[in-house]
């Protein structure tokens, strides 16, 4: 496996697709307000079914490649990957990874972005069964997982934009919870905001020329 | 042009004298909250939008301050023109829109 030829340092170009990753979790989120546990499953069925028809075309290299990977995620994330990414899931691995391999981007700190992903989806997880395990009135009160995904989306963001996000992100919070919204909705949110985290700091970082199309 | 873009650039266009904050853009346009801010960046950094934080003092109001976004000068007028151009596109391909919640 090549580890040369890094054009891109770390933090840039595999974020874009530990993106994707949280991109998938959080339109499982958006269309079902169950446990994340089970909309991590349906996120990677999402992901499987995308890449089936791709199937064929996957050849012994990617397959090296992709199950490689496997061992590097399961080494980072022990216990709760494993069943995730067993053989079925590597069609959906090398649809992930491909644009990062063709971009000559090492296993290993795909692997520490997409670990970086999924510990945060976990503590997700925990946040989302502790609300639905209370069953006591919801407290008004800003949930600090929430706060701290929004701590998370703002690090992403460029270093001139954090001070004004900070402050944009925790009003839209606040306001949320003003409405009503619990721990889970307002994890709902944030995740949302960490999950577009990158989109929003590449139109950041890269403005498009007036007269272009939005 | 995205259809969750269409979409915030039509709320914003119903009222083109009008501040909104992005949590009101985000439930005038039917998008889930939080995944606005990708579109106002990019509308920003074309120069058609403009924001600003409103003007109570957070200890007055008793809650953080709120980023107001506006039209710029002519933001709007190039807003209306994209739109039509979006629209005529997609009818002349024969495409339907897809229904609002996808990414931002």
């Amino acid at each position: 496996m090549t580890s040369t030829a890094v054009r891109y340092r770390p933090g840039e170009l595999a974020p874009s697709i530990a993106r994707e990753v949280a991109c998938e979790l959080a339109d499982a989120l958006d269309r079902n307000n169950r446990a994340l546990v089970e909309d991590l499953s349906r996120a990677w069925e999402l992901a499987d079914a995308l890449a089936s028809t791709n199937l064929r075309r996957v050849n012994t290299i990617q397959l090296y490649r992709a199950r490689k990977l496997v061992r590097l995620l399961n080494h980072a994330c022990p216990h709760t990957l494993i069943n995730n990414l067993g053989p079925t899931r590597y069609p959906a691995l090398i649809r992930l990874i491909s644009p990062l391999l063709a971009a000559g981007i090492r296993e290993d700190i795909l692997v520490s972005d997409l670990s970086h992903v999924r510990r945060l989806a976990r503590a997700l997880a925990r946040a989302n069964d502790s609300a639905n395990e209370s069953g006591q009135p919801r407290a008004r009160r800003i949930a600090p997982s929430a706060a701290a995904l929004l701590v998370a989306a703002i690090r992403l963001l460029p270093a001139a934009d954090r001070a004004r996000y900070t402050e944009e992100f925790r009003s839209e919070l606040w306001d949320l919870m003003q409405d009503g919204a619990g721990s889970a909705r307002q994890v709902r949110y944030a995740f949302r905001q960490l999950s577009r985290a990158f989109l929003t700091s590449f139109e950041l970082r890269f403005p498009r020329r007036r007269g272009a199309a939005p | 042009m995205t259809l969750p873009t269409q979409l915030v650039l039509r709320v914003l266009l119903a009222e083109p004298t009008k501040e909104m904050y992005g949590l009101q853009i985000c439930a005038a346009a039917g998008l889930p909250s939080g995944t606005i801010h990708p579109i106002l960046a990019r509308l920003e950094g074309l120069g058609w939008l403009e924001s600003r934080w409103e003007d109570a003092s957070p200890h007055e109001e008793g809650r953080p301050r709120r980023r107001y976004y506006f039209w710029s000068k002519d933001g709007a007028e190039q807003a209306r023109l994209a739109l039509a151009q979006a629209h005529t596109s997609v009818s002349t391909i024969g495409l339907r829109a897809k229904p609002a919640g996808g990414l931002a």
